[in-house]
């Protein structure tokens, strides 16, 4: 048998059989570059105030906050990152517009406070009513855009020992089947109905 | 319009049956052109690639419902009934073996004679010892890893590549499953573990849900296609059919189709397949309508659509101490049971189910809630659940077996259309009581054998909306009047018209549909040539 190489393949197998515009495999994992430090111009660009991007970073640091040796969301880019998605999905600034806006005032009719103020205990009670008012609502959008943010960032991949193993690059060692595993059901009788 | 010249064979649709058709035939010598409302999916192109390649589970145009992925070639679904179905499918040349799991498992013995054994649905016009060589000639076409001598299912051929690894994951449920003194084996799956053919050998990088760059996940685009297309068979992208034209005799003529700028033409040939899936084919023949067919074409059973299946599932996920790695190695099905697959009465429900081990996504599929829809809690104890959960999971699937019912059906929908204003399909689809019996005794089953083998939690998906294999709405039978293809998929009412793909199906079984499509397609070719004299 020819030893092909994935390079290989897709050079000869495909673009021989008519497979229209095949480029082959990108030569290096795609990741759309999400500034850690982006300029204040953009954030601001992006339709939201500073004071909006406070209120963000501090909610998504109380659903992902810095515990048990990782970093919170802000940490890794969480805010940059929503950012970044407000201009490719649409409504979904809107939509966090009204959802900060629903913080803040969750924070002042419980504690007459901006939820920037509140101690981090008050900011986890506001996000629970918020939770408990619509949780499937806003609640969810956020927790689920923020988990989003982060577990698709590589330094918290490395902290978790997420190895993500690119196609241009080897895949895992895995041990090779061995039939030995099958010992036990093979000393059994066959169990499926014969039908004339 | 332009008419195109008169081919042999038209073929609707280029997926797992399509592509097998179309192949066989133009190994015969046949002159096949095939219509397919997609494109050539480029490697490079699939999510895989991706670094956020899990994003697709959410959003995007490789997500699996094409409801959600809404590209140009795609058609609405509307959803509706006691649980509306989430319709996952998708339009390119591959068809929906674009990213399925590649889980390759044939039917029982049993599977093709349900009425006969059990007492309800219909037994097949066939039996498994009809279609076991098309089997293993679609198992040699696609390019298969597993391992024969299975005790729960007939003898095989020796499979053309060894088992994948089995993985942490797979080696610990098979202790399980041995401690309860269950049945289990290591699967079929369409993912080579050896170069083969022109393709190269998985390098188990996981991800391959969302497609296979290298080609060792057999899709039709890869594993038909390339042979087809040397054998002379054309294959005409971006054409979108909206109906099946007639003769004067009420022969098949050929088809209407759009192109992508929307110019209408008519392909013509002496014989017309179409295996546009369980709901595509369905949506055609109803749009079908005619003098001759006021009811749709090949419908004097009023059964075209009706009697939709689509497996039952219910997903249960195992926490375990050690690590299990489930996002490592090709994502396949590396083991199956099928302790509970025949009926057995006492269990209270007819039929059975297979337990599939299945491998996984990564963190963030896992931080969203996995497949059991449970999210890691936010908050203080986000980072210790997470750590407890990834990558800890064995994740079984209880698939079980469907039984046909008129009121799961496959119409059109009267308001919705798709962008080249043909008439979009709904689908209606209920739970039956037998079906939800039958997830419950395998969750019960599923939670015990995550057990036996060392789980320190269970997590649970509960019913939720069916979503794949899409089956049974224009099914096989030998009297016209309760079914619309004969044994060869020959339409009763349309001599030179056939239908094979899931919903030549009489009845669903518990078990992934790809391989049997496949069988029922290299069958269905075969008849047609050797009837070809009758076309001309």
């Amino acid at each position: 048998m020819k030893n092909l190489t994935r390079r290989k393949f897709l050079e000869t197998g495909l673009k021989s059989s008519l497979v229209v515009g095949s480029s082959g495999v990108a030569s290096t994992f795609a990741h759309p570059e999400v500034s850690a430090n982006p300029q204040k111009e953009d954030l601001l660009a992006s339709g939201f105030s500073q004071h909006d991007h406070g209120v963000l970073g501090a909610a998504m640091d109380e659903i992902i906050p810095a515990t048990d040796g990782m970093p919170a969301a802000s940490e890794v880019g969480g805010v940059e990152y929503l950012v970044h998605l407000f201009g490719q999905i649409s409504d979904l600034k809107m939509t966090f517009k009204r959802g900060v806006a629903q913080l803040v005032e969750i924070s002042r009719r419980r504690y007459k406070e901006d939820f920037l103020h509140l101690s981090r205990p008050q900011r986890v009670a506001v996000l629970e009513e918020l939770e408990k008012q619509s949780p499937q609502g806003f609640f969810a959008t956020l927790r689920d855009f923020v988990y989003e943010a982060y577990y698709t960032r590589p330094q918290v991949w490395k902290l978790i020992a997420y190895e993500v193993y690119p196609t241009d690059q080897p895949g895992p060692h895995m041990k090779p089947f061995d039939e030995v595993v099958l010992a036990e059901v093979r000393r059994k009788p066959k169990f499926y109905r014969e039908v004339q | 319009m332009i008419r195109e010249e008169r081919a042999d064979v038209l073929v609707i649709g280029s997926g797992a049956a399509g592509a097998a058709v179309t192949k066989r035939l133009a190994d015969f010598g046949g002159q096949v052109v095939c219509l397919e409302q997609g494109e050539w999916v480029k490697p490079a192109d699939y999510p895989s690639t991706q670094a956020e390649w899990e994003i697709q589970l959410r959003r995007g145009t490789f997500h699996f419902s094409p409801n959600v992925r809404r590209r140009d070639e795609d058609y609405p679904v509307i959803p509706t009934g006691g649980n509306p179905p989430n319709v996952l499918m998708f339009n390119a040349v591959g068809g929906s073996t674009i990213h399925w799991t590649g889980h390759f498992p044939r039917f029982h013995p049993s599977d093709f004679r349900v009425k006969t054994l059990d007492g309800v649905a219909a037994d097949w016009p066939i039996r498994y010892q009809d279609l076991e060589p098309y089997y293993d000639m679609n198992d040699r076409e696609m390019g298969v890893a597993g391992l024969a001598g299975d005790p729960a299912n007939p003898p095989r051929s020796s499979r053309p590549t060894p088992p994948l690894p089995l993985g942490q994951l797979g080696e610990t449920i098979g202790k399980g499953f041995d401690k309860l003194g269950w049945y289990w084996w290591v699967s079929d799956n369409a993912i080579i573990s050896r170069d083969y053919e022109e393709r190269p050998a998985c390098d188990l990088h996981g991800k391959c849900m969302f497609g296979c760059p290298i080609g060792s996940k057999a899709s039709t685009d890869v594993t038909y296609w390339p042979k087809a297309l040397r054998k002379g068979a054309v294959l005409k992208t971006w054409a979108r059919v909206r109906e099946i034209t007639l003769d004067a005799n009420g022969r098949a003529r050929g088809a209407l189709y759009y192109d992508r700028q929307g110019q209408l033409h008519e392909q013509l040939a002496r014989v017309v397949v179409i295996s546009a899936n369980g709901i595509g084919t369905p949506r055609l023949l109803l749009n079908s309508k005619s003098k001759l067919f006021p009811q749709g074409l090949a419908n004097s059973s009023g059964l075209v659509g009706k009697s939709f299946m689509i497996h039952p599932f219910r997903f249960l996920e195992g926490v375990f101490e050690q690590r299990m790695d489930g996002h490592e190695g090709p994502f396949g099905i590396p083991a199956f049971s099928q302790q509970f697959y025949e009926t057995d009465l006492k269990r209270g429900f007819l039929r059975g189910y297979t337990f599939l081990l299945e491998r996984s996504f990564g963190p963030l599929h896992h931080a969203w809630g996995g497949f059991v829809n449970q999210p890691v809690p936010w908050g203080a104890r986000h980072h210790r659940v997470m750590r407890q959960r990834f990558p800890h999971i064995i994740r079984i699937t209880i698939l079980g077996e469907d039984l046909p019912e008129e009121r799961n059906r496959v119409e059109l929908d009267p308001e919705t259309k798709d962008s080249s204003g043909i008439p979009a399909p709904r689908v209606s689809y209920t739970y039956s009581e037998n079906s939800l019996k039958m997830l419950d005794h395998g969750l019960a089953m599923a939670r015990q054998a995550l057990q036996a083998a060392g789980a320190i939690e269970t997590l649970d998906s509960g019913i939720i909306a069916p979503a794949f294999h899409l089956l049974g709405t224009a099914r096989m039978g030998i009297d016209r009047r309760n079914s619309v293809v004969t044994a060869w998929h020959q339409a009763h009412d349309v001599k030179n018209l056939f239908v094979v793909d899931g919903s030549s199906f009489t009845t669903s079984a518990a078990v992934n549909p790809t391989s049997t499509i496949g069988a029922l397609a290299l069958r269905c070719a075969d008849g047609i040539w050797e009837r070809r004299r009758e076309w001309s």
